[in-house]
């Protein structure tokens, strides 16, 4: 078993990345990895609760992070500084996710074993 | 230690940026593909001087940038600024714990 | 001897990501490692179209994947579903899918997710482009 961590950065929607990267965190954690998820820059958007994706032409990817609980991904990171640029706060997020300092990211990435970013 | 791989345009994209928001004094960064064209910029300069640095050989000089990129070394520390081919990314890739590639 | 997986994400043409990984992989085999598989996903499952076809004079990623892979037994993989999306198919995905043509080339293999985190699981070292 390796841990993993998953980032993300890049905006939902305009992209594909946080689907297909989200992809690779559920199909890490059934593959028993030790999975964790990093929500950086405009990614951190992805944990805005009340998104309709399909009127942006998107699949609704989004509803699989209320899972996330169930394949055993229970850390979930959400940079404090990106979601103060957007002026998001905690209260906003769909999902039971930690608001992190830099500091706390740069030791996730240190410490787990292989990173993806999307 | 990580080694940290920027392959796109720090005018164009925030990789180089995102990655120095988090990243470890230890750790070092590796400027490949359109990545190496935030050396000419002394903001860039100024952000990378402390970083232990990497950057492809085959991507400056396929850029006719390698004069500059000359000039821009002799101000930065040669301890820390390292022109590489893909035999030492490989090599490198190894030495750090893991790659991140932003 | 280190064992490496490659993960392409970048396409066959219109980004260098792809060229790089490339060189990146022939320096892994020079220098005595070996590479458990190169694994393609998102925009990288392109590079397994075999009707890429760039001018003479250009650069043929397609053709170099392949003529690698051959050259030193090296396995490439494509995530199935990321090339379904793009209209990368094998012959059996088009058979399965009703569609009349394929173009993805036998040199690639096709296969899951799971290929991936297997890979990484086994690899020394993860580098993607």
């Amino acid at each position: 078993m390796k841990s993993v961590a998953i980032l993300f950065r890049h905006a939902p929607f305009g992209t594909t990345c946080g689907r297909e990267g989200l992809d690779v965190a559920m199909l890490s954690a059934s593959f028993e990895q030790q999975v964790s998820l990093i929500f950086t820059d405009e990614a951190v958007l992805h944990l805005l609760a009340g998104q309709t994706p399909e009127q942006a032409g998107s699949k609704d990817y989004l509803s699989a992070l209320k899972a996330l609980p169930l394949y055993d991904i229970d850390t979930v990171l959400v940079c404090n500084e990106s979601m103060q640029r957007l002026g998001i706060n905690a209260a906003e997020l769909s999902i039971d996710a930690k608001v992190a300092s830099c500091n706390e990211i740069t030791n996730t990435l240190q410490a787990v074993d292989e990173v993806l970013v999307f | 230690m990580i080694l940290h791989h920027i392959q796109t345009s720090a005018l164009t994209d925030n990789a180089l940026n995102t990655c120095l928001r988090y990243i470890h004094p230890n750790d070092s960064i590796l400027l490949a593909g359109d990545a190496v064209n935030c050396l000419l910029q002394s903001s860039w300069q100024l952000r990378l001087a402390s970083v232990n640095l990497f950057v492809l050989y085959d991507d400056i000089h396929a850029r006719g940038i390698q004069q500059h990129i000359g000039r821009i070394a002799a101000n930065m520390s040669a301890e820390l600024f390292h022109i590489i081919d893909y035999s030492n990314f490989v090599e490198q890739s190894l030495k750090h714990n893991k790659v991140i590639t932003w | 001897m280190s064992k490496f997986i490659i993960q392409v994400n970048g396409s066959v043409y219109g980004s260098s990501a792809s060229f790089r990984a490339l060189n990146f992989c022939q320096s892994v085999l020079a220098n005595g490692h070996h590479i458990i598989t190169v694994f393609f996903y998102q925009d990288g499952v392109t590079n397994s179209n075999a009707l890429t076809c760039p001018a003479s004079d250009e650069i043929d990623m397609h053709t170099q994947w392949q003529a690698f892979a051959l050259q030193h037994q090296v396995p490439l993989t494509n995530c199935v579903s990321a090339a379904l999306r793009r209209g990368v198919l094998s012959k059996q995905e088009s058979l399965e899918n009703g569609k009349d043509h394929w173009n993805s080339d036998e040199a690639f293999a096709m296969g899951g997710l799971g290929e991936l985190v297997v890979g990484i699981e086994k690899a020394d070292r993860l580098v993607s482009f």
